[in-house]
């Protein structure tokens, strides 16, 4: 049975991501309720009339007008255009205590959620004495979360029509002085929205946590909320490494654009799960491929109560509820987590090993080996993509994937008036998401079996069914009932600036806020990160991090006398049928450090108006 | 064969602990007087499972005798648990049966009295030993040939333990003996065994025949057993069949009882032959005693770093490649699984606590 999901009762940003180009920056503002703890009744009073009015403005999963809309053809001429700032709303268990929802049904919420990040800090190998303050206050603790995010895209189209321009596509490039007078148009929306939210919610009790930087009183940086931004990319730069067609092609080398890359350089968020009722059904059985459940050598859309709290999931029932159930029903879980990325020591670390690794690749190869392409093959080693999110399923080389980056500017090209070259290309976009590993790369000599990829989402790798002497047939029919309890909707974005070579090194604020909605904190999101990431005992490689976003516990890697520092390593396996024995890389510090984060709820506007209302009757 | 598979000789023995009252003294060991119970749990917690620091003193301190965990000194056991068993789980009401409950109140007298509010208990708490260990036989000399290595190794916390049970003497001259004979007198047939190493490096190739050897091994012992155990019942219907129209046809007169031993006997003797063939055990998969398995830990933790500094170093010609490998292999000396190697219950992974 199909559910029809209630679009409008789900806030936004669950059912799909908003766009990186057309919302690429936005604000995370934490506040407490003041004196919730008193007897005084007046401050969850005021609190909710804080909700009271800010349902109206918040952003939900209804269609509106845009690109994906017009392609997959939904809904018609009638469809709303997209919101000039979105704002959505969640909050911890604390803060749910603070609005007077009853003891009765918070206890029904899993432990994970009561006990916050903080207290499972140990189990997610981080360590809360990085944190920035705002997150390890033990005086005024986070209660509510408001996301903003600024739709860059209309004041794009505004910045083009005071110009008397003609307004090109929002993902495509745009000149530098376009692209920032936007910029700040957008921002100054932001700001407005922002100082109206935190003026409303001062005179309703919500106190603005400050503190989103290390205690640093010389510093610049905004400390009054999280700035989150996608980062930019010129023509230039994601023209490389192909040598340039003649610039004569190509109108402007500097103009710009926000792009899906994170501060690593790679392209971020490519393959996000595909659920039953997410997409109208014409539109499903094509996303479904490579991102829902695969069984039997088909795919099916994965359960809707793997996402959303109140619907069956992939166990077939409905999971126990926090009571009435119109409280959790189309709510979900969010997991925030401030990731800062030490992108001087990751390049440093890879060039420590590049000599080596070179050499390895000249056993086989002699030609692969060159600083440029050994160095690109490295880093994807590591990931499991080519930093333009190629899998290296699909090319296992550096000349397979300059030939696929071309093949796919041609068919880019001439797909705008070719039809058969537009399906062409569909197919090849539809290669980066579809990436199985059993029987195309079983051992892991491609894409290896610890890289980031293929530890975060194993996919097929793994089943239970395929044993080590499956034909090739049996490994093509793998199935990926081993993740299907494990996946998560991640809705991360970039925050900082991006390091320039020569710049001052890793103590800039820089790295990804990432954010991911599911309906089992503990069972999902906690697993992918203390197994996965964390352990390598499934993926045979005992107790080795993931090379990229990976941690150690202190003792983990504590140096000693007899067998040195431990550090993390990672096994490059090479093709069985070369002369080359598999190369292994070795990294003493992590590349990753958690900065702060915690667990939040994001109820359904149902549920918002019920806390509003102060009418969550357990009985 | 219980208790025996594989290789590992799964030990496993209920020792009945004394009754509360019995001789208050033994157990004050620390000043304090308590059930022996009470008294036995606190000091099979303040045994050492791992050889890791605990208290922050002892960060300092190099590993060995200052914090030695009782079963490190062996180096067969590779699984020891023990825990007190100290009454069975109630589950509750018996259930009722509503055909019965129609029938009594029917017929009263008819059914004697069921009595719903019974529950089982142990009659007395029982210590729990199960070890897993490296046995060449299985035989119950080698059984007692390992016990008394334990007791060698152990015999200050043993002593300690056993005082709180039944029929242990700790008195210098008979403790061992006592040990052995208390452990061997209270052992339990078991068929499940804690250790398993049922993993080969299937992709070596030197290990691929034997391997295969082995597979083929364990296939034909299946296959046997499933004809057995599809022919042994028939056998023993049809031969006493025939048998007995043999005797009906030569000697009418043959008494009857003749014909139920010819029915009996072999029906006996197949299933005999069915047990034996399902109790012998799995022979050793090769290299999983416990030294082997340690150094094979120990090669598996020194290798990458080998290979880490072969990579780093260039140009490295074939000859320096083979002498470089022959001083590894000399330094790890792979053929002596005694040393260099790690040290039972010794952990690395395990997080300090002290650090907590």
């Amino acid at each position: 049975m199909k559910p029809i999901l209630d679009r409008a009762d789900i806030q936004g940003n669950i059912l799909l991501p908003y766009g990186r180009n057309t919302f690429p920056m936005g604000r995370l503002l934490l506040f407490h309720v003041a004196n919730a703890g008193s007897n005084n009744s007046g401050s969850a009073d005021a609190a909710q009339r804080f909700i009271h009015d800010l349902i109206p403005q918040i952003t939900t999963s209804e269609f509106y007008k845009s690109k994906r809309t017009a392609v997959f053809k939904i809904g018609n001429a009638a469809l709303r255009q997209p919101p000039p700032v979105a704002i959505n709303v969640a909050f911890t268990a604390g803060g749910l205590a603070a609005f007077g929802v009853p003891r009765e049904t918070l206890s029904a919420f899993p432990l994970e959620f009561m006990d916050g990040m903080k207290k499972r800090a140990t189990l997610l190998h981080d360590n809360i004495d990085c944190w920035d303050p705002v997150w390890n206050s033990t005086e005024e603790k986070i209660d509510i979360l408001i996301i903003l995010r600024a739709n860059f895209a209309s004041a794009l189209a505004k910045v083009y029509r005071m110009k008397g321009l003609e307004m090109r596509p929002k993902a495509g490039y745009h000149s530098p002085e376009i692209f920032y007078a936007a910029r700040e148009l957008a921002i100054a929306r932001l700001n407005r929205r922002c100082f109206s939210l935190i003026g409303a919610g001062h005179n309703c009790g919500l106190l603005l946590l400050e503190g989103h930087a290390p205690a640093d009183p010389h510093s610049r940086r905004e400390s009054r909320w999280q700035e989150i931004e996608s980062l930019t990319h010129t023509r230039a730069e994601d023209l490389k490494p192909l040598p340039y067609p003649a610039p004569t092609e190509h109108k402007d080398l500097n103009e710009m654009r926000y792009t899906e890359h994170e501060h690593f350089g790679f392209f971020d968020g490519i393959a996000d799960p595909v659920f039953r009722g997410q997409y109208p059904q014409e539109i499903e059985a094509e996303e479904m491929i490579g991102q829902g459940r695969r069984a039997a050598g088909a795919w099916h859309p994965l359960a809707t109560g793997e996402f959303l709290l109140g619907y069956p999931d992939e166990a077939m029932e409905t999971p126990a509820l926090p009571i009435p159930y119109l409280f959790s029903k189309n709510g979900a879980f969010l997991v925030v987590r401030k990731l800062h990325q030490f992108v001087a020591r990751l390049d440093q670390a890879v060039h420590d090993q590049l000599p080596s690794f070179q050499a390895w690749l000249r056993l086989d190869d002699p030609e692969s080996a060159d600083e440029e392409p050994a160095l690109m093959l490295l880093r994807a080693k590591m990931i499991g993509r080519w930093q333009d999110g190629t899998p290296l399923t699909l090319a296992p080389s550096y000349s397979a994937w300059l030939k696929l980056r071309s093949e796919f500017q041609q068919l880019a090209k001439a797909s705008e008036s070719d039809e058969q070259a537009r399906q062409e290309l569909t197919r090849l976009k539809r290669g980066f998401r579809d990436v199985v590993f059993e029987g195309i790369d079983s051992d892991g000599s491609r894409c290896p079996i610890t890289s980031h990829i293929r530890r975060s989402n194993p996919r097929d790798s793994g089943d239970p069914r395929v044993s080590e002497q499956a034909s090739l047939h049996e490994r093509r029919l793998a199935g990926s009932a081993l993740i299907n309890r494990r996946r998560i909707l991640r809705r991360g974005m970039t925050y900082g600036e991006r390091l320039i070579a020569g710049d001052q090194g890793d103590a800039e604020e820089r790295g990804t806020m990432f954010m991911a909605f599911c309906a089992g904190l503990g069972r999902q999101f906690e697993f992918i990160q203390q197994h996965w990431l964390n352990y390598g005992g499934e993926f045979g490689s005992g107790n080795d991090v993931c090379p990229v976003s990976g941690v150690k516990t202190a003792s983990d890697s504590v140096e000693t006398a007899e067998y040195g520092n431990s550090g993390t390593k990672m096994v490059v396996s090479a093709p069985q049928d070369g002369n080359r024995p598999p190369f292994i890389l070795k990294f003493n510090e992590p590349f990753v450090e958690c900065r702060g984060g915690a667990y939040f709820f994001a109820p359904s506007i149902s549920a918002l108006r019920l806390l509003s209302q102060g009418m969550i009757d357990p009985v | 064969m219980p208790s025996f598979d594989a290789g590992y000789y799964q030990f496993t023995a209920l020792i009945p602990v004394l009754p509360a009252g019995t001789d208050a003294k033994l157990w004050c060991w620390n000043n304090w007087s308590k059930t022996p119970l009470a008294s036995l749990r606190e000091l099979l917690a303040s045994f050492r499972s791992v050889d890791v620091p605990t208290l922050a003193e002892e960060e300092n301190q190099s590993a060995g005798a200052a914090r030695a965990v009782p079963f490190s000194m062996n180096n067969r056991t590779h699984f020891a648990r023990m825990v007190v068993v100290e009454d069975v789980a109630y589950n509750g009401l018996q259930r009722g049966d509503t055909l019965l409950d129609l029938l009594s109140a029917l017929f009263p007298g008819l059914l004697p009295p069921i009595n719903r509010e019974s529950a089982d208990h142990l009659p007395v708490a029982y210590l729990l030993i199960a070890i897993d260990f490296d046995s060449p036989d299985g035989l119950r000399s080698s059984v007692e040939a390992y016990l008394n290595e334990l007791w060698l190794h152990m015999e200050q916390e043993w002593t300690l333990l056993l005082r709180h049970c039944h029929e242990f003497q700790s008195n210098q001259d008979y403790g061992r003996q006592s040990f052995v004979r208390l452990l061997m007198r209270y052992e339990i047939e078991t068929t499940f065994s804690f250790t398993n190493y049922n993993w080969m490096a299937r992709k070596v190739k030197r290990c691929k025949r034997e391997s295969r050897d082995h597979a083929s091994l364990r296939s034909l012992d299946q296959s046997r057993l499933l004809i057995l155990g599809i022919l042994s019942p028939f056998l023993a219907c049809v031969i006493p069949i025939i048998i007995v129209i043999i005797i009906g046809l030569f000697a009418f007169r043959a008494p009857a009882v003749l014909g139920l031993v010819a029915l009996i006997v072999p029906l006996m003797l197949c299933w005999h032959f069915f047990l034996k063939s399902a109790n012998r055990p799995w022979p050793r998969e090769p290299r999983t005693d416990l030294k082997s398995i340690l150094k094979s830990l120990y090669l598996q933790r020194m290798f990458p770093d080998f290979l880490l500094n072969l990579q780093s170093s260039k140009g490295e010609c074939n000859a320096s490649l083979r002498r470089r490998f022959r001083s590894f292999l000399a330094d790890v000396n792979h053929h002596d699984s005694d040393s260099p190697s790690f040290m039972p219950c010794c952990i690395q992974s395990v997080q300090h606590k002290s650090k907590l």
